[in-house]
């Protein structure tokens, strides 16, 4: 995964980190813990381990199918540049 | 509507995934002329269009086609991809210049309804608020592919939802 975050004058930041590295069974269980501990969701929102794990093997599947694919590109009238590549 | 030359190169170039720089570097220019081609203030050198073609992955013919690319159809059972292999393309131009592009696979669009996530919580923009990902959800699967929704909404925001 690539994150880029570029502001106008200012030094671009490049982030390369492993994919798997984030995505694997052992994040989506503490990133589960910590959303049903510390988020409060609207009360149809529920969102357990078994489907954090679920969204983690779909962005691994995803990043073997669309490698480079641009998940979020957002450009401001400043100039600031955020973008987040798979 | 057609689309100027300046957003195709623009589109296009957020297509395969490359910054202004990385473009200019490619092609050999500056990157404010590469803004400025996209923002229609001027115009790349006839003698470079063959280059801007090959890195962006199109024919000249196509670069040079101001008819829009993404019109809505229903494809025949035959020509169905899986909607596994499809993705949701969220694009929002606000009136202040912001440009937001979210790119979501539609697999994970399914498990974001499955858990009960509605439109507001993936894009978090209010005009968004009406739209019916179910709905979409169920035309993709009936085939419907292309722009599926386009708003502009009273204060000037274009938003369009595609799926290609």
């Amino acid at each position: 995964m690539k994150i880029l975050i570029s502001s106008r004058g200012e030094k671009t930041i490049k982030l390369l980190v492993p994919t798997r590295l984030i995505f694997n069974r052992f994040t989506a269980f503490i990133v589960a813990k910590i959303l049903t501990k510390y988020v409060s969701f609207n009360e149809n929102i529920n969102i357990s381990s078994y489907d954090i794990t679920r969204i983690v093997k779909e962005f691994i599947r995803m990043k073997k199918k669309f490698p480079d694919l641009v998940l979020v590109d957002i450009e401001s009238s400043d100039g600031d540049i955020i973008q987040i590549k798979l | 509507m057609a689309i100027t030359f300046g957003k195709k190169i623009y589109e296009l170039r957020k297509e395969k995934g490359l910054t202004q720089e990385e473009l200019s570097e490619k092609l050999g220019v500056s990157p404010q002329a590469v803004s400025k081609w996209e923002n229609d203030l001027s115009y790349p050198d006839v003698m470079l269009l063959p280059k801007i073609a090959q890195i962006l992955g199109v024919t000249v013919d196509e670069l040079l086609s101001t008819s829009p690319k993404k019109e809505t159809v229903i494809l025949p059972e035959s020509q169905r991809k899986n909607i596994d292999d499809l993705i949701l393309k969220i694009v929002v131009n606000s009136s202040d210049g912001d440009k937001i592009r979210v790119n979501l696979p539609m697999s994970l669009v399914k498990i974001g309804l499955e858990m009960g996530m509605k439109m507001p919580n993936i894009s978090g923009n209010n005009a968004l608020k009406e739209v019916d990902l179910e709905q979409i959800l169920a035309l993709v699967e009936k085939g419907v592919i292309g722009k599926l929704v386009d708003v502009e909404s009273a204060r000037g925001d274009i938003i369009e939802i595609v799926v290609e």
